[in-house]
C-alpha cells in the first residue's frame, strides 16, 4: 500500500513535469524551469558532499566551472560531438575531484572549508588568465548546442526550441537524480552518513573512510561537471563571473534550506532559489540580504531544512507508532 | 590452545609519559580475559593501539602469528578484531537497522558500478539488513529498530554497540568497559550477553571497572597501572596480589574496614 502511494505520487510529479511545457508557453518562465533543473542538479550534487559526508565544500562552483569550460574546449578546440564531449567533462571534472580529494583527506570542518574555498578561487583565476585556453574574463561565445539527433529520415529531434531543451534537461536530471538516489540508499550511501556521523568508528566497523572520501568527492565532482557541461551548451557562453563563491554560497543555500543530507531537500531547494531570484527581480539589491535571512531562519528553526519540516508535519513513514 | 594475540614490548610515549610502557601480553583462543588498572592506567590507549586507532612507539602486535601493527583500523577489523568503545559511539543520526547495516561492508563490498547496476550486491545489502534485524533480537532492541540511536538510552545504546560488533563476526572482541554507568539489572543482561558470546567462541577481552563482573567471568586478568603491567593470572591470584591491592582494590578495602 504505502509503496503505491508512493509510486502513484511519483507518476504524478513526473506527468506534472511532462505536461508543464503546455501549460507554460512564456519562453522566459521555461529557460527559468530549465535553470532551476541544473541548479538541482548542482544543489544535489554539493549535497553528496556536503550533505551526506558533512564535508563543507566551498569549491563547488569551481566543478561546476571545469565541467562547463572541459566540455566547451573538447567541442570547441577538439572537434568532439558535444554528446561525447558532455560524458568526457563529467569524467574530467571528477579527476579534479580527486585530485582536490586527495589532499583533503586528513581535513574536516573549517580547515576543509578554507581548502576548498582555495581550489574554488584558483580555480576561478586559472579561468580567468589562461586567456589563450579560456578566452579570459571575455568568456567563450558561440557554443554549439546539442545536435540534433536524427531517429530516422523523417523523424529528428532538434533542440532549438526552449521546449526541446526543458525535456533533455529533464531526461538529464531524472537519471542523474535515480543514480543519486540509488546511491544515497545503498551501503555506499550509508558510509557517507556513518562518516558524518563518527569517522573513527566508521573506520572500526571495517569502513575504509579514505577510499569512501574520495569516491565522495569525485561523485560530487562528476554530477556538478555534468551540469556545466549542460549549462554551457544550453546557454551559449560561458565566462568565469559564473563560476564564483558567491555561485557555491547560491548552492549551499539550496542545499541547507531545502533539507541537508537528504534527497528531495536540494531538489526543492533547487528549485525555489532559482525562482525565488526572479520573483524577488524588483528588490535586487535587497536579496543577500533576504538569503542571509532565510539562512540563518532555517538553520535556527529547521535544522533539517523545508522536507525535514515537511517530514514532521506528516505522521511516520513506517507506520509503526 | 593456541594462542590468538600476542603483545611484546608494547610502548605508547605521549611526549614524556609513557601511557603504556613495555606490555606484553597473549590471548589464547576461547578464554575471556580482562584488563583492570586504576583511571589513566593505559587500558584503553592499548585496545586503540590493537585496534590501530593509535600507532605504537615501539613494540610488536600479533593476530594469528601476522604483524598488524603496520595495518589501519578497516583493515584490522577485516582480520577479525574488533572493538566496542567505552563511551559509546553509535551513529547518532541512523537508525538501529541502519547501524548495524552499515558494519556489514567487509560482507557488502560495496563498487560504484555494482551499487549501480548489479542485483547481487543488492542481495548482499539486504542480507546486512537480515543479518542487523537478527542482531537487534539478540540484543533485544528489535523493538526499536527504526528510532534513531540517538533516541536510545545508555543501557541500550551499550546494547547497540555490542549488537554493532558481534555482527561484523570477530574472532576477538574487545569491551572497553560494556556495564560502565549500568544499573545492576542492565549489568546482569550484559554478563549474560557475554556468556552467549563467549558459547559461540569468540575470544573476549575486556576492560572493566565492574570488579564484581570481572571476578565472576574472567578467566585471567592484567592488572596495569601507570602502563605498566603490574600482575597476571586468575582472579583469585590477582585479588590476593598485595600490589594490586595497594594500586587498585585498596579501595575496597578502605571501605569494608569502615
Amino acid at each position: 500500500m504505502i509503496f503505491l502511494k508512493k509510486l502513484s505520487i511519483h507518476l504524478l510529479i513526473l506527468a506534472g513535469l511532462i505536461y508543464l511545457p503546455w501549460v507554460v508557453k512564456n519562453p522566459y518562465y521555461l529557460h527559468i524551469t530549465i535553470m532551476s533543473g541544473i541548479s538541482v542538479l548542482l544543489a544535489s550534487s554539493m549535497n553528496l558532499i556536503t550533505g551526506c559526508t558533512g564535508r563543507l565544500n566551498l569549491g563547488h562552483a569551481a566543478f561546476y566551472g571545469i565541467g562547463a569550460y572541459s566540455s566547451t574546449l573538447l567541442v570547441m578546440k577538439l572537434g568532439l560531438p558535444v554528446w561525447v564531449a558532455m560524458f568526457l567533462s563529467g569524467l574530467v571534472t571528477t579527476l579534479f575531484g580527486v585530485l582536490i580529494g586527495v589532499p583533503c583527506l586528513k581535513l574536516k570542518g573549517s580547515y576543509l572549508a578554507i581548502t576548498t574555498l582555495a581550489f574554488g578561487e584558483i580555480t576561478r583565476l586559472a579561468l580567468m588568465n589562461l586567456v589563450d585556453l579560456t578566452n579570459g574574463p571575455l568568456g567563450i561565445r558561440g557554443i554549439p548546442g546539442h545536435p540534433t539527433i536524427a531517429l530516422s529520415n523523417s523523424l529528428a529531434i532538434s533542440f532549438e526550441s526552449k521546449t526541446s531543451y526543458y525535456y533533455l534537461l529533464l531526461t538529464f536530471c531524472l537519471i542523474c537524480l535515480l543514480i543519486i538516489r540509488r546511491l544515497l540508499r545503498s551501503q555506499i550511501g550509508r558510509t557517507f552518513i556513518a562518516i558524518r556521523e563518527d569517522e573513527i568508528r566508521a573506520e572500526t566497523v571495517g569502513i575504509d573512510t579514505t577510499q569512501i572520501k574520495i569516491m565522495n568527492f569525485a561523485l560530487g565532482a562528476f554530477f556538478a561537471g555534468i551540469a556545466g557541461s549542460f549549462y554551457a551548451h544550453y546557454v551559449r557562453f560561458i565566462s568565469p563571473d559564473t563560476f564564483t563563491l558567491s555561485e557555491t554560497f547560491n548552492i549551499l543555500t539550496m542545499v541547507v534550506v531545502g533539507g541537508l543530507g537528504t534527497f528531495w531537500g536540494p531538489i526543492l531547494g533547487g528549485v525555489i532559489f532559482t525562482f525565488l531570484p526572479e520573483l524577488l527581480r524588483a528588490i535586487a539589491e535587497y536579496r543577500m540580504m533576504i538569503y542571509g535571512l532565510m539562512m540563518v531562519v532555517a538553520i535556527t528553526f529547521m535544522p533539517e531544512g523545508i522536507i525535514g519540516l515537511f517530514y514532521s508535519l506528516i505522521p511516520r513513514r513506517n507506520g509503526k507508532e | 590452545m593456541e594462542t590468538i594475540l600476542k603483545v611484546e614490548g608494547l610502548t605508547k610515549n605521549y611526549g614524556g609519559l609513557a601511557a603504556v610502557a613495555e606490555l606484553d601480553l597473549y590471548i589464547k583462543r576461547g578464554e575471556i580475559l580482562s584488563l583492570i588498572g586504576p583511571n589513566g592506567a593505559g587500558k584503553t590507549t592499548t585496545f586503540n593501539l590493537i585496534t590501530g586507532l593509535e600507532s605504537p612507539t615501539h613494540g610488536k602486535i600479533a593476530f594469528k602469528e601476522i604483524g598488524i601493527i603496520q595495518l589501519k583500523p578497516h583493515e584490522i577489523v577485516e582480520k577479525g578484531i574488533v572493538r566496542t568503545f567505552q563511551i559509546t559511539r553509535v551513529f547518532r543520526k541512523m537508525t538501529l537497522l541502519e547501524n548495524i547495516a552499515v558494519a556489514q561492508h567487509i560482507a557488502i563490498r560495496p563498487g560504484l558500478f555494482s551499487t549501480l547496476f548489479s542485483t547481487s550486491e543488492r542481495k548482499r545489502e539486504k542480507k546486512g539488513f537480515e543479518k542487523a534485524e537478527e542482531m537487534l533480537q539478540f540484543v533485544n532492541l528489535i523493538s526499536k529498530r527504526d528510532e534513531l540511536a540517538t533516541n536510545l538510552s545508555l543501557g541500550e545504546q551499550k546494547r547497540l554497540e555490542l549488537a554493532i560488533a558481534l555482527s561484523m563476526a570477530p574472532e576477538l572482541l574487545l569491551l572497553d568497559e560494556p556495564v560502565a554507568g549500568m544499573n545492576p539489572k542492565e549489568t546482569e543482561e550484559i554478563i549474560n550477553l557475554i556468556g552467549v558470546i563467549r558459547g559461540k567462541g569468540i575470544t573476549v577481552f575486556l576492560i572493566e571497572h565492574d570488579m564484581k563482573m570481572v571476578m565472576e567471568i574472567s578467566e585471567r586478568i592484567i592488572v596495569l597501572n601507570y602502563g605498566k603491567k603490574i600482575a597476571e593470572g586468575t582472579p583469585e591470584d590477582v585479588s590476593r596480589n598485595p600490589s594490586v591491592v595497594e594500586a587498585y582494590l585498596g579501595r575496597r578495602e578502605y571501605q569494608c574496614s569502615n
